[in-house]
């Protein structure tokens, strides 16, 4: 029953882009009861999940268990991920396009993808963590842990890229995946991570001083 | 990545070829003043300035790689079109596309074959083993025997293509050269560089021409094996060997060198005149010795000239052309070298100029045995070159000249004779055998 809940709703995916109304009707269009779907899900949400975290399971798992994986430093394994789930997403183009690339947004993160992105995230620490021991990534104590976010959006940018792809055989979709991956790593290497940092910090966070000094000058206007 | 992004990037690349641009032009202020303050002679001191512009092109080409790199070498093919310090230059550019990882191997083998390296090849080099123009080589091996592998970067056609497009324009303005004169030669030698990015085509030509060369003395090829082929994957056996180049450096004794030599003429004889078809690239990397024969790699440029081309072409081999002023302005005239609205005068210095050239480069065909090591024989090719270059009246001369499937034609030759050269090889030559009866 479990599968085949999900497999009626990726159906429904497919064809209309979004997902059913509410799940009464949902289970009303496949002749289910509510209680037959609350008993294996709390949620649509909750089935697409799964839908979305197998398939970055099989990505992994296929990649891991691949015979020169032990080998690979971790720029060999991005790659090799990437490589995969560009093949992965080409059975299920339409469906990628229309829930998983937009909603890879880091502002957006719908509540159906967040194993899926957990599952990244755990694969992008042991990514990290192996390029660190391979020396190919500095370590950098407690901003270590921005690296899982930086390999996510770089993720969602070789999977934009790939949807507007329409080179032959993809072509420039692996020349992206490459370039992309030494550039990543390049800037993980070298001090320009640091430098962007150090920008990120002195942009986001608040200056006291002159907004203060604004503000003063802006009491004598104000009556 | 966005369009956006993607221009941007293009638009780095003409930014950073315009800053050559500037440094060309900060070498001629400091030419000028060199020239002012130290009373050099105008020549030794120009001379200064192209080797200056030529670095600093060449450097900014390189780094930008690709399209850039391959519209240098393509300008450093044709010996004439630009001052000697600059071919020198260019001519070091081997084009090389950036490594692939081995990860982007396995996809590339994923799409050609459906079935990764490890599965086609008892072992396969992560690393790649050398560079290919386009791509880069993998030395692997299946049941005993070792292959060389060669995968190509992908969408290198494409990119090759778009670089081609946006550089052309910047450098023919750098460099002064008219668009109008050297369209033909341009298009030439670009679907040229194309073709080496079609592995298929390069497979078909290595099979036809080793088979074809297979009754030359002393020359070997490797064997190709198409079941293991795909367009952008080509793999045929691993060959040991020593490099042409190094060879002849080395301490070979003269019988070796001529042995060699002969062989390399033989080759290139034979595929001229013979096959019309021919190996296009006779860069020393192409060639390696192994047990005292000549092992050819690489078939990735060929040219094969059309039956009248070629006739027009090699007509002016005929000593009986050479010498006679009339039928050689006729075969010049066939060969577009002399244009009919050409003024009396210019004609006349094109024709000396013409004669000079061939009287040279035909000295070989002239003799029984030709010894390229005789001092200058090489020296006075490229004194001749230069001196055309800086001729006042030739470089006025305006037009597209010549036809551009000489341009081929000369390079095997020009590097040909480099090789036999540096080989310092003794050669047996005779004409060709249409002109052999003519003469």
């Amino acid at each position: 029953m479990r599968s085949r809940i999900v497999d009626a709703l990726l159906d429904h995916l497919r064809t209309h882009g979004q997902p059913p109304e509410s799940v009464e009707a949902f289970c009303r269009a496949h002749g289910w009861s509510e209680d037959d779907f609350r008993a294996h899900f709390a949620s649509l949400s909750e089935a697409e999940a799964l839908y979305w975290d197998n398939f970055l399971r099989w990505v992994v798992e296929a990649v891991e268990g691949g015979a020169e994986w032990e080998e690979f430093n971790a720029r060999q394994r991005l790659l090799s991920l990437l490589f995969a789930f560009i093949e992965a997403v080409q059975d299920e183009k339409a469906l990628v396009r229309a829930r998983l690339n937009s909603a890879l947004h880091p502002l957006l993160r719908p509540d159906y993808l967040a194993p899926f992105e957990a599952r990244f995230r755990a694969f992008a620490t042991r990514l990290a963590e192996r390029g660190v021991v391979t020396q190919e990534i500095a370590s950098r104590g407690p901003l270590n842990q921005f690296y899982p976010g930086a390999f996510a959006l770089h993720l969602h940018s070789v999977l934009a890229f790939h949807l507007r792809d329409d080179s032959a055989e993809n072509q420039r979709t692996d020349a992206f995946i490459e370039k992309s991956t030494n550039l990543l790593f390049e800037i993980l290497r070298e001090q320009a991570f640091d430098a962007a940092f150090d920008l990120a910090r002195f942009l986001l966070v608040p200056a006291a001083g002159p907004s203060e000094a604004r503000s003063g000058q802006q009491a004598p206007a104000a009556p | 990545m966005s369009q956006d992004s993607i221009a941007s990037s293009r638009l780095a690349r003409s930014a950073a070829i315009a800053s050559a641009g500037a440094k060309v032009g900060l070498n001629y202020l400091k030419h000028y003043g060199r020239r002012a303050l130290t009373r050099e002679t105008a020549a030794s001191s120009e001379e200064k300035l192209h080797a200056e512009n030529a670095a600093d092109v060449y450097r900014t080409f390189s780094e930008l790689k690709g399209g850039p790199l391959k519209v240098a070498q393509m300008l450093s093919i044709d010996q004439n079109l630009l001052p000697r310090a600059y071919t020198q230059h260019f001519a070091q550019a081997q084009y090389s596309a950036p490594p692939l990882s081995y990860p982007l191997v396995v996809r590339t083998f994923r799409k050609e074959f459906g079935r990764e390296p490890l599965e086609l090849f008892d072992t396969f080099g992560r690393e790649a083993v050398a560079g290919a123009s386009i791509g880069q080589v993998h030395r692997a091996s299946r049941g005993g025997r070792e292959f060389a592998v060669k995968v190509q970067y992908p969408g290198v056609a494409d990119s090759l293509r778009n670089d081609l497009r946006l550089v052309k324009p910047i450098a023919l303005r750098m460099l002064g050269l008219r668009e109008r004169d050297v369209a033909g030669y341009f298009a030439e030698v670009e679907e040229r560089l194309l073709e080496e990015t079609n592995y298929t085509l390069e497979l078909e030509r290595s099979q036809q021409l080793s088979t074809a060369c297979r009754g030359v003395e002393n020359v070997s090829f490797p064997e190709y094996h198409p079941e293991l082929c795909r367009p952008r994957i080509l793999t045929m056996d691993w060959i040991d060997g020593e490099p042409l180049d190094r060879f002849a450096d080395g301490s070979a004794g003269q019988e070796e060198r001529d042995r060699l030599g002969q062989a390399l003429w033989d080759f290139y004889d034979f595929q001229v005149h013979r096959l019309h078809l021919f190996h296009a690239d006779p860069h020393p990397g192409n060639f390696l010795v192994r047990d005292g024969r000549l092992w050819v790699l690489d078939f990735g440029c060929t040219k094969a000239l059309p039956e009248d081309v070629y006739r027009r072409q090699f007509r002016l081999l005929d000593p009986a052309v050479a010498d006679d002023p009339a039928r050689l302005e006729a075969a010049l005239i066939d060969l577009h070298l002399l244009l009919p609205d050409d003024p009396p005068e210019s004609r006349a210095e094109l024709l000396r100029v013409c004669g000079e050239s061939i009287a040279l480069l035909a000295r070989p065909f002239r003799t029984e045995r030709f010894d390229f090591g005789q001092e200058g024989f090489l020296a006075a090719i490229f004194a001749l070159g230069e001196a055309n270059h800086r001729n006042e009246q030739l470089r006025r001369m305006r037009g597209a000249r010549g036809t551009p499937d000489s341009v081929y034609v000369n390079r095997a030759y020009f590097g040909l004779y480099s090789l036999l050269s540096r080989l310092r090889a003794r050669v047996r030559v005779q004409l060709p055998e249409w002109l052999r009866s003519a003469a």
